[in-house]
This record gives C-alpha cells, structure tokens and sequence, in this order.
C-alpha cells in the first residue's frame, strides 16, 4: 500500500512538472528557430546578392571580350585582307582561355552558393520538423501521465469498495441473527461511504476491473439480501438500508465501468493485459 | 416476452439480464423468493416466461417452507410450486429451473413433479447458457404459435 501512494505521488509530481518543462522546451525551440530563421534569410540575400553580381560580372567579362575580339578581326580585316597575326592569335587564344577560366570560377561559386541555399532550407525544415514532432511526443506524454494517474486512483478506488462492500455484508449478516444499535450504525456508515465512493467513481468517469465488477455485483446482491433477512427488531431501518444499497446496484448496473476499465487500461501501451 | 429471473448471484443475473435485454425480452430480475413473489403478484407485469434457481434465499417462507426447502437448497423450487403452479399451472411449461441441485430435486420430489419444467444442470462451462438460450427461443415459438392460433 505504501509502494502503491509512493507511486502515485510521484506521477502527480511528475505531471505537476510538466507543464513548466513544456513552457521551456517550447519557448527555446522557438528561440532557435527564429534565429535559425533570420541567419538563412541573412546568408540567402548575401547569396542572392553574390550569384546576381556575379552573373553580372560575368556578362561584362563575356560582352568586353566579345568587342576586344571583334575589334581585333575588324583591324586584320582592314590592314591583312582577314589574316591574323601571330600575335593577335596569340591574345585572341588568351583572352578566350581567361574567359572560360573566370565564367567557370563564377559559375561554381553561384552552384556553390545555390548548394548553401539547399542546405539550408532542409536544415530549417529539419528544425520545423523536430519542434512539431518533439511538441506532439510532450502532448501524449502528458496524456500518458493523465492516464496513468488515472487508471492508479481508479484501483485506488475499487480497492476502498471493495473494503467498504465486505464490512457492509459482514455487518447485514450479523444484524440477520440479532439486534444492535452499534453494528446499525456502523452499517448505516458503511452503507453511505459505499454509496458515495461509487458516486465518484462514476462522476470522474473511472472504471472497474470485469472480474471485480463482478464480485461487487455479487455482494451488493448479497448485502441486499441481507437486509431483506434482518432481524425482526432491525424492520424498521430496512427501507433506508435497502434505498442505499438499491442504487449502488443502480450505478453498478448502469454506469459501464468495466468498459471504462478497459479504455483506460489499453491507453497504457505497457500494462500487461 | 417478460422473463422474470429469480437468481440471487448478482453478477450471473446481471450479465443474464444483459443478454435478454438485448435478444429484445422484457426482465425483471429477483434476487431472493421475497422479490420473485412480489413481481409474480404484481398485477403491472404479465409474466411469460420464468427461470429460476433453485438455491436462493428463502425471503417470506413459513418455517414449514424452509424445511421443505432444505436450508434454502430447493427454495426455488418450494416458491414455484407453492406460489406460482398453482396459481397457474401452463407455467410449468414456461419455467426454466437451473441449477447444481437438479439431482437432489429429482430425489426430493420425483420426476411426476417435474414433468413439463425445463431442467438445466448448472455448469461453469458456456452449455448452461447455451442451453437456457435454447429453452427460452423454444418458449418464444411456442408463445408466438399459440398468439397466431
């Protein structure tokens, strides 16, 4: 027993907590992902900026050694009747050669930089993806622990019944063979706490095992059949009895415990059925 | 049809009920002979159909009754025969008597008395139930024949 409230304190400690571990997790994802959120915007338009000058530059470069060239065969049109010289050969070869070297440079730095946007882009959707996910795991370990605090103060509560069922019977079996005010009383006592257990069990919307279920069943009809056999002296205090226990079999009849039982149980992956 | 079960382990009549309820019947459930004989004289209720176990607790028996009953052994079987056959012997037909006590019945009173009532030994297998089905569909046809001439 004491293992048992040992148990459950600590769940509702641990639910407790919950909340404000929650607060922090939430409050510093968001933290990462705002700042995650405005470095890639930061490095984007550096990179954005970057590809476009360097586009730029290299149309320039393409535009300024297409006229150098032009200009070139346009001379040795004039001067040669259209033969190059070696040395205009020479730069025309060079100024291609640096060309191509200075387009390629430009064009891996922009690929370079489009591979950073890429990068980037699924690192964000990777940290979006996280924070939902690691969110969602926190709403059902919540759940979890509701469960689980739950389904404890339900045996919690069965077993209190099932203590107040068997003093009730043993008290209605001796008022059966003899007359005294003290057991009335105590059962009158017993009566309403089970009365009242049952109540609560049903307003909190808790359960009952099946085989459980069934003993109570059996010793409410039992206690019922008791009070219907008491002692000629006792007559006079059967209605009230009988009124008490009446609708304890009413809620135990109607109230669908064990199906509750069943939903509570099965919403714990691990308890062994 | 109104079945009144006359059975004083609650959970059996609970999931018994359960189940008539759901087949469509009307049940009034007794938990001793004391409820039996009210809801039997009850003019609000017409009963069709009756099964009864034999060792209940005998509430309202004359101390004669509960010698004849065995301790409350037979007390079924004492309420039906001196409270319900004779008020209305086509019941007999009607009755189901379950019980672990259908032998010591048979040597109490002898198979003439018995002649027509339904008997089912009681067992912790699922063929008490099936066979209590069984009568209570029988029970159903025959009421439904006799309504249709």
């Amino acid at each position: 027993m004491a293992d048992k409230m040992k148990f459950k304190d600590m769940l509702i400690l641990e639910t407790k907590k919950i909340p404000k571990f929650k607060y922090i997790m939430e409050g510093l994802g968001y933290t990462l992902l705002i700042i995650s959120f405005v470095i890639v915007l930061f490095i984007s338009t550096l990179a954005i900026l970057s590809g476009y000058g360097s586009l730029r530059l290299a149309n320039d470069m393409v535009e300024q050694t297409c006229l150098q060239i032009s200009d070139i065969i346009n001379k040795t049109a004039d001067v040669t009747g259209g033969k190059l010289t070696s040395a205009d050969s020479t730069f025309i070869e060079n100024s291609l050669h640096r060309l191509e070297c200075n387009t390629k440079g430009l064009l891996d730095s922009s690929t370079i930089a489009f591979l950073f946007q890429l990068f980037t882009f699924i690192l964000v959707s990777a940290g979006i993806y996280l924070l939902t996910q690691s969110q969602k795991n926190l709403r059902n370990a919540e759940k979890m622990a509701r469960t689980t605090k739950k389904f404890v103060t339900t045996i919690t509560a069965s077993s209190a019944i099932e203590g107040y069922l068997t003093l009730t019977y043993h008290g209605s079996w001796k008022l059966r063979g003899e007359t005294n005010a003290e057991i009335r009383g105590n059962v009158e006592d017993y009566l309403n706490e089970l009365k009242a257990s049952l109540d609560r069990l049903d307003k909190e919307r808790m359960g009952i095992e099946f085989y459980q279920h069934k003993s109570f069943v059996d010793r409410v009809v039992d206690i019922r059949n008791n009070i219907k056999c008491m002692h000629s002296d006792n007559k006079e205090y059967c209605g009230g009895f009988e009124a008490i226990i009446e609708s304890c079999h009413k809620i135990l009849h109607d109230s669908g415990f064990v199906g509750r039982y069943d939903a509570l149980r099965d919403a714990l992956p691990d308890y062994p059925n | 049809m109104n079945i009144l079960t006359l059975e004083n382990r609650g959970s059996v009549s609970f999931y018994m009920t359960d189940y008539l309820q759901k087949e469509g019947h009307e049940v009034f459930d007794a938990y001793n002979t004391g409820d039996a004989q009210s809801i039997w004289e009850s003019d609000n209720y017409r009963i069709d159909c009756m099964i009864v176990d034999l060792n209940v607790i005998p509430v309202g028996f004359s101390t004669e009754q509960k010698k004849r009953s065995q301790d409350g052994l037979l007390a079924g079987w004492v309420w039906l025969s001196d409270y319900v056959l004779t008020k209305d012997a086509t019941m007999r037909k009607r009755t189901i008597i379950y019980s672990r006590y259908i032998n010591d019945l048979r040597e109490d009173v002898g198979d003439e008395k018995l002649e027509g009532i339904r008997l089912v030994p009681k067992s912790d297998s699922a063929s008490t139930a099936e066979q209590i089905i069984r009568h209570i569909q029988a029970i159903d046809n025959m009421l439904e024949r006799k309504r249709n001439g």
